[in-house]
């Protein structure tokens, strides 16, 4: 599968990525807070999560940056060593930021279904399952990187795992029916979003652009749920 | 419905009774006023002090404990912490 990038979206996906990171960073450091109160392995839990979501996200911002940068520095009279080299270093980003997204989802699972441990253990089981049989039974195709290879594997396990923890945001929007819950709803929900026009950015560069407007949505909600109690 | 106090609901009735005792309080008074017994104030009060959000303070015979500066801004910042994790649906 090919992944279209519209070549005027330079850079802003990397911006995206670097705002994102940053309104995980603060998360993460709220939640680290919370654990150090509570002992609660459900705070921990979102901690690290959080935590493990914006270092994915910072590394993509790095590498997209870098290549970008890379490749208009190049032009026509690319060398073929440069171009590898670029394309290494984005499949080893793209890579951590995949096993790394993929741990904080599971985190975040964890987070909410601790109170049932029967239930948090088979999610973890099936996922662990399901994780295993894509990287042994998936081929890599040789046309594409590594990462173009993996990329809707990822989005589609991404997204399964954000359905649950919509579900149980939604859950806590109807209960609290607070401005608050309803920003972390919200926030879910885009990151969710974010995945499912992964899926289709075979067909269309808006696909792309639309899945990055959607990621920096959600995070946008939770940066300003965070501003709203700064107040 | 579930009226059990989390233990940081615990911590901040705790800071709370001391802050409103014009900020010291002996642990007898500190009892009754946050509604615990002798044993379990021992287990939070250990936790209070170890993070010097109070401090002891000894009066000839008498012990009281004291609020520091650290827990009162505890005090102001826990509402923000119990609004983000209340936001999330995992409470504080």
């Amino acid at each position: 599968m090919h992944i279209i990038i519209p070549v005027w979206f330079y850079g802003f996906d990397s911006a995206m990525y670097f705002v994102s990171s940053i309104v995980g960073f603060l998360l993460s450091f709220y939640f680290y807070k919370i654990y150090s109160l509570s002992s609660d392995k459900k705070h921990s839990y979102l901690y690290l999560g959080f935590l493990l979501l914006s270092i994915g996200l910072l590394s993509l911002a790095i590498t997209d940056l870098y290549s970008y940068i890379a490749f208009s520095n190049c032009h026509a009279s690319c060398i073929l060593g440069i171009i590898d080299d670029v394309f290494s270093l984005e499949d080893f980003a793209y890579l951590a930021y995949f096993g790394l997204s993929l741990m904080a989802y599971i985190l975040f699972i964890l987070a909410y279904g601790s109170e049932s441990p029967k239930f948090s253990k088979g999610m973890l089981l099936f996922f662990v399952l399901y994780v295993i049989l894509i990287a042994k039974f998936v081929p890599i195709s040789g046309e594409c990187n590594v990462w173009e290879s993996y990329h809707g594997y990822f989005h589609l396990t991404s997204l399964i795992m954000l359905i649950f923890v919509s579900f149980r945001n939604v859950a806590n929007y109807f209960e609290k029916k607070s401005l608050n819950s309803l920003l972390v709803m919200n926030a879910f929900i885009f990151i969710s979003l974010f995945h499912v026009f992964h899926l289709f950015v075979f067909i269309s560069g808006w696909m792309y652009v639309f899945a990055h407007i959607s990621m920096l949505i959600g995070f946008s909600s939770l940066l300003l749920m965070v501003l709203r109690l700064k107040k | 419905m579930n009226t059990r106090r989390t233990k940081t609901q615990i911590y901040v009735d705790i800071l709370r009774s001391v802050q409103r005792s014009r900020g010291r309080l002996k642990k007898t008074h500190i009892v009754y006023k946050a509604n615990l017994t002798h044993s379990r104030l021992e287990e939070y009060l250990d936790f209070l002090l170890s993070k010097e959000f109070l401090v002891e303070e000894k009066n000839s015979k008498q012990i009281f404990y004291a609020i520091t500066e650290k827990g009162s801004r505890f005090l102001g910042e826990i509402n923000k912490l119990k609004e983000i994790s209340e936001a999330f649906g995992v409470p504080l």
